[in-house]
């Protein structure tokens, strides 16, 4: 009889059990077997956890990703905290330095060099958002990715078209423009903003005047509608320019 | 002041559409006002259509355009997907007064097709003052 619990089955009952648990106190259980038996855990089982996690509003597991990809002796797995050494949470932070640390210890890599990619670690925090919603809606089915969505270049080892960057632009300033300016829209080009107008025809037209007739985005600053829209069958299949 | 767009358009028989059904002429031109490229073609009119949707083959003769933000669409096969929306102007040309033109902006953006058809959708729709369709006379009207 086939009983025995070895450790990659209990890491794939651990993810399991995380991803379709919502009790936080229940997903903090199975990120310690996922600590505590992270050989057996893959790279990219382990960045789907860290993406998921990094988003987290419970400190404990964003704490506990910290300690989990310390352990798990992978550098390259060192973005994931930096951005929680900026974390609002003092536990987090704590966690993510001492991970850090660890890190470093094994890399040989100077705390110096974190400083300059603070912004680098911000995009990447807000892309991560943005990746755990598809995760998300991946994992309930709810949504396929397409191609064009995830297409050309490559940062830091995540696939990013001019497209995704620039949505990745608007997610990370959708808090503060759905504060400050909610209804309005923001023009953004080559991932910069570069206004926010009542009015998406004199953006369009600030876009031209600065930079002739260039693919750019013009947002509508609200908060998405989770109802997909329905499609006749008539209408023939969506494409893209 | 009710301006009466369309009047009297008889619904018209497409190739490859099965039935007679309502098409105004539509003028898409990029949202800069810079931009002079206009493209001119029939859309139908489709209460079914929860945004307009603009053949790809018209659309891209506009040269680079303004992209609006990403919905998600379930399309007749089940499928949900996340695509882009693009921003464009869209006017509906009068009937029978073809110099006049009403210019929208919806506020979705739009979606392209490759289908060789357009459909003006709800957000256009919705914002117009009345749309009625004759049985009798398989005429239709626009006011805006």
């Amino acid at each position: 009889m086939d009983s025995e619990e070895t450790p990659r089955k209990m890491v794939d009952n651990a993810l399991k059990g995380f991803r379709t648990n919502t009790n936080p106190d229940d997903r903090l259980s199975y990120a310690w077997i996922i600590s505590q038996l992270i050989e057996d855990t893959t790279d990219a089982e382990l960045y789907e956890l860290a993406a998921v996690v990094a988003v987290e509003e419970d400190p404990r597991l964003r704490g506990e990703i910290c300690y989990a990809i310390s352990r798990s002796r992978r550098p390259q797995l060192v973005n994931f905290i930096k951005g929680m050494a900026q974390d609002k949470n003092q536990y987090v932070r704590k966690e993510a330095l001492t991970a850090i640390n660890e890190l470093n210890e094994i890399n040989n890599v100077k705390l110096s060099v974190i400083e300059p990619l603070v912004d680098t670690v911000n995009e990447l925090r807000v892309m991560l958002i943005d990746l755990q919603k598809d995760i998300k809606n991946i994992q309930n089915n709810i949504v396929k990715p397409i191609s064009s969505d995830y297409g050309s270049a490559n940062i830091d080892g995540i696939a990013m078209n001019d497209r995704t960057k620039c949505w990745e632009t608007y997610l990370r300033n959708e808090k503060e423009l759905l504060r400050d300016h909610k209804g309005e829209f923001v023009a953004i080009y080559n991932a910069k903003i570069v206004g926010v107008r009542p009015s998406d025809l004199e953006l369009a037209n600030i876009i031209h005047d600065n930079y002739g007739a260039v693919e750019a985005f013009i947002y509508k600053i609200e908060e998405e509608d989770e109802e997909p829209i329905q499609m006749p069958s008539y209408m023939g299949n969506i494409v893209e320019i | 002041m009710v301006d009466l767009l369309v009047s009297h358009k008889p619904y018209e028989k497409k190739s490859g559409v099965a039935c007679f059904a309502p098409y105004v002429g539509v003028i898409i031109s990029s949202l800069a006002e810079q931009n002079p490229d206009t493209v001119v073609f029939d859309a139908r009119i489709d209460t079914g259509a929860d945004i307009t949707c603009i053949p790809k083959a018209y659309a891209s003769k506009l040269g680079p355009l303004i992209l609006g933000n990403p919905i998600t669409v379930r399309g007749h096969d089940g499928n949900v997907t996340r695509v882009w929306t693009y921003r464009l102007t869209i006017s509906i040309l009068a009937y029978p007064d073809e110099g006049r033109l009403k210019p929208y902006r919806p506020e979705k953006g739009v979606l392209l097709t490759d289908s060789s058809i357009g459909l003006i959708g709800m957000d256009i729709i919705g914002i117009c003052r009345r749309v009625t369709f004759d049985s009798t006379t398989k005429e239709f009207f626009i006011e805006c």
